[in-house]
């Protein structure tokens, strides 16, 4: 496991999906795990280890970012773009958990290499539910190469 | 008659001479001697002159001849007694010799007298030497040119004696019978002929003599010579009798008549080849007429075409081939006078068969005359061309109605002969390039010269791709009338050539199309314009496409953030803080979800709804059946635990987008199966059948609770809903879903229903034929 304990990055400007989302990952006890960054711009920083997160190291990325599309200042596709064609991040996996239903969207972010694309339900149930079978799959079935050699 | 004698000699009575006188002896002997002499001579001259009587048959006055001989030897009798006188005084004697003498002499005279003119007549003997000698050079010349002629004949010319002997022959017999010159003479005339007429020839010769006249040998018969090589030859031999001294003679002049025979041979084989020819001949009625106009020959063809077998019609007058009213007006005869006075005459025009059918025939009639230009007879040539005559006449039709066809269509025509450089315009061309009837210089290079300019390298361009591909050609262009107008032609025009592929002429049509131009123009500009507002209006719409996308991406986002906030913290507080809520309030929380999650719903149904009309619709053949299938399949929790009653008829294909098609399946079964919820049995029938428009129209029909059909107008409503929610859950946009994603395809969506029976959903997908 990684000294830093962050496995995954949330990237999310609605407060009240943060406090949904955590509230989530805290039943299914991995909440001491996530970061949340609200914008794209600070997702960017935070995954390329610059402005306020230069002291990071690049090489000690998360384990899944789970990235909304409808962003403040940097949109998702956008930082999808970015994550995926670095070739020090492109191997992280990506989800994004976005209400949109927008077929242009999935298209997009197919394209550009997602690794999973959720529709936000409505339904906090099957909200939870996608949360929990989200951290179950990436954190604990997915095994991901060794970033950094 | 003894004693006149005896007193002749009696010597008595007178002394002898010698006696009486006184005489010399050599005057005595003088008389003596001189008289013996005369008497010598006397005598002598009778008989050389009875000699030359004798010899010479042809001494003219003979008696006088012989009274010459007397008179003379009566005188030498006379001198002869005279002598005697001197030894026997026969006084007597010598009186009774000169009474002779005396009677002799003048007997002469007497004979000479009237003899004397004829003698005077009698030509000298000089001349009739010079005449005799004349006479005989003539004859040798005659002779000459006799046998020059003889053997300078082309006939062979022969002689020959009543025995049979050839005493003359020309060379040219020898070199016709194949002997060397003078092997002929001396030989029997049998030599010549042929064995088998030999026996027979003696006989006939012997006639001929019997009988010699000049004639032809052997009238009527084939006559035949023998070459010495054996080989016969066919002869014409004209006999003459010929008196000569040796007697009667023939001469025979012979002819070769091989060349002749062949030649004849020749001529009768090529005229019954020609006669065979003439009566084989199918096509044409070749007709022999007499003088008068009745038929003498009848051939193949003209039984064919007239119907008359030779026997039937040989003998009959032409007037038979006539219409009646022909043969009234006398036509046969005059067109026969016509023939004969012009030697040719040529008709066309209705002949009657036997059978009393007409024919369009065309006739020559040709006079036939002899060597005399006796008239003796016609030939009469006659053709069937009915069939052209109708085609003619078919032609001339079809062209007039062309000519009206075109002068309706105001179409010109054109025709460049290359052979004559001739290019022949209809009237109309003329006014299509606005000339007065009859100028145009009829040449191909006029017709470039009055293609506008710009034009014109175009237009000849074409005409060039017409000569090499030979195909009909298009082309437009542009023509300056001489008012200076503009106009604007249209061609189609087309080479024709021979079979040795050598362009023979170019002929086509010309039309006026200046208000089709004209009429294109404005077109043009109408599109032009149209394309303007359309480009504006798209761009409008795009724009407005644009914000409704952008619009309907917020909903999307922002509606549902806050309704999963709701719902999500309502879920929190239930499950969280259960123990601090009533169970009222845990019951109105659960409303809050509720109305959240219908809410979710709503955005999520309006956001398909209006994806629907930017989503665009690629026409595929699509398996109507497989749809439905799929749908039924993902269907089946809604059916489970229930009786549901499905049947399926045969769906056809049809040309539609999949996945739209399969979201109106699903709405309208889901609808069928929710609406047959509290029946006991549902019943759902799936089909298509052929509507009253000819389309096929696919139907879902359930035995549900249906609805009322003053309603039906609200159905395809969006947020229209005819039951309540309590009863039957939805959004109310479903049905609206439907009707567009018809409506798209050009298809049309109905319902037919009655409350508490059931319903029935029809639609079609393709648009409808307009019939």
């Amino acid at each position: 496991m990684i000294e830093s304990g962050v496995e995954i990055l949330l990237v999310e400007d609605n407060p009240n999906d943060v406090r949904l989302a955590l509230h989530a990952f805290e039943e299914q006890k991995i909440a001491n795990q996530v970061h949340v960054v609200r914008d794209g711009a600070e997702a960017l920083e935070y995954i390329f280890c610059t402005g306020a997160y230069a002291e990071r190291e690049i090489t000690n990325g998360p384990r899944v970012i789970l990235l909304d599309l409808k962003l403040p200042l940097v949109d998702g596709i956008e930082v999808l773009r970015r994550v995926k064609s670095d070739p020090r991040t492109q191997m992280i996996p990506v989800v994004v958990m976005t209400s949109s239903r927008e077929e242009r969207d999935i298209v997009d972010s197919y394209k550009l290499g997602v690794n999973s694309y959720i529709v936000k339900p409505v339904d906090f149930d099957q909200f939870a539910e996608a949360v929990r079978q989200l951290g179950f799959y990436w954190l604990l079935l997915n095994q991901p190469p060794v970033i950094g050699k | 008659m003894f004693s006149f004698f005896t007193s002749l000699f009696d010597t008595s009575d007178f002394p002898a001479r010698w006696s009486c006188g006184n005489w010399s002896d050599v005057h005595g002997w003088l008389h003596v001697l001189s008289d013996a002499a005369i008497f010598g001579a006397y005598f002598a001259i009778p008989v050389v002159l009875a000699y030359f009587v004798v010899r010479r048959k042809d001494v003219p006055f003979l008696p006088i001849f012989w009274l010459f001989a007397a008179f003379i030897l009566c005188c030498g009798i006379g001198h002869l007694v005279e002598a005697t006188i001197f030894w026997q005084p026969w006084y007597r004697l010598s009186g009774l010799v000169k009474v002779i003498t005396a009677f002799v002499s003048w007997a002469t005279v007497i004979a000479l007298v009237p003899i004397v003119p004829r003698a005077l007549a009698l030509p000298a003997l000089a001349t009739i030497n010079l005449q005799l000698k004349q006479e005989i050079e003539e004859r040798k010349r005659a002779e000459k040119r006799m046998e020059l002629a003889v053997h300078a004949s082309p006939s062979g010319m022969v002689m020959m004696t009543s025995a049979g002997v050839i005493v003359m022959v020309n060379a040219r017999t020898e070199a016709m019978f194949g002997y060397a010159p003078g092997e002929l003479i001396g030989q029997a005339i049998e030599i010549l002929v042929p064995h088998r007429f030999r026996a027979q020839h003696p006989g006939l010769r012997q006639s001929f003599f019997q009988n010699p006249k000049a004639r032809s040998m052997g009238v009527g018969r084939d006559l035949f010579g023998l070459r010495k090589d054996g080989t016969e030859f066919p002869v014409e031999i004209g006999l003459n009798p010929i008196e000569t001294d040796e007697g009667l003679m023939v001469l025979s002049a012979i002819v070769d008549i091989s060349e002749r025979k062949e030649a004849e041979r020749k001529l009768r084989e090529s005229e019954e080849g020609f006669r065979l020819m003439v009566e084989s001949v199918g096509d044409y009625a070749i007709v022999r007429l007499d003088a008068h106009g009745c038929v003498a020959s009848w051939n193949v063809g003209a039984q064919r075409l007239k119907g008359y077998s030779a026997d039937e019609i040989i003998g009959q007058h032409i007037s038979q081939f006539y219409s009646d009213e022909d043969v009234q007006r006398d036509k046969p005869a005059n067109e026969l006078r016509l023939a004969a006075e012009r030697g040719r005459f040529e008709d066309e025009g209705w002949r009657v068969r036997k059978d009393g059918s007409r024919f369009w025939a065309n006739v020559i009639l040709t006079p036939l005359r002899d060597t005399a230009s006796v008239l003796h007879g016609f030939v009469k040539v006659t053709r069937d061309i009915t069939e052209r005559k109708n085609a003619e006449e078919a032609l001339r039709e079809k062209e007039e109605r062309l000519r009206l066809a075109q002068q309706a269509g105001r179409i010109g025509t054109f025709e460049w002969n290359m052979q004559t450089g001739l290019n022949t315009w209809s009237p109309e061309l003329e006014a299509m390039y606005g000339l007065p009837i009859g100028s145009f210089a009829r040449t191909q290079p006029a017709w470039e010269q009055l293609v506008h300019s710009e034009d014109r390298a175009a237009a000849m361009g074409r005409t060039q791709r017409a000569f090499e591909t030979g195909t009909p050609t298009e082309a437009e262009w542009r023509v300056i009338w001489p008012d200076g107008s503009v106009h604007w032609i249209f061609g189609c025009f087309q080479v024709f050539k021979d079979t040795a592929g050598k362009a023979q002429r170019l002929a086509g049509v010309n039309i006026d199309i200046t208000e089709r131009k004209q009429a294109e123009e404005q077109i043009r500009h109408l599109n032009a314009d149209l394309e303007r507002r359309v480009k504006d209006r798209t761009a409008e719409l795009e724009a407005a496409n644009r914000e409704l996308e952008a619009f309907s991406y917020s909903v999307s986002h922002d509606l549902r953030a806050p309704l999963r906030a709701i719902d999500g913290f309502s879920s929190i507080l239930l499950k969280k803080h259960a123990s601090e809520l009533s169970e009222k309030g845990k019951e109105n929380l659960r409303l809050v979800r509720d109305n959240t999650q219908q809410m979710g719903r709503l955005v999520d149904d309006l956001l398909s709804f209006s994806r629907l009309s930017r989503q665009p619709v690629n026409k595929q053949p699509t398996d109507m059946a497989e749809l439905v299938r799929q749908c039924l399949a993902e269907l089946r929790t809604d059916q489970e635990g229930r009786r549901v009653e499905l049947t399926v008829g045969n769906l056809v294909q049809c040309a539609a987008e999949p996945a739209l098609l399969k979201q109106v399946w699903m709405n309208l079964l889901s609808n069928a199966l929710k609406f047959t919820r509290k029946k006991e049995t549902a019943r759902l029938e799936i089909g298509c059948r052929k509507n009253d428009d000819g389309d096929m129209a696919f139907f879902v029909r359930d035995n549900g609770v249906g609805f009322d059909m003053q309603y039906a107008h609200k159905l395809f409503g969006v947020f229209q809903r005819l039951h309540r929610a309590e009863d039957y859950e939805g959004t109310g946009v479903g049905l609206a879903i439907v009707q567009r994603i018809i409506h798209r395809h050009g298809g049309k969506v109905w319902a037919e229903a009655e409350p508490g029976k059931g319903a029935a959903f029809f639609f079609t997908v393709e648009p409808a034929r307009k019939t």
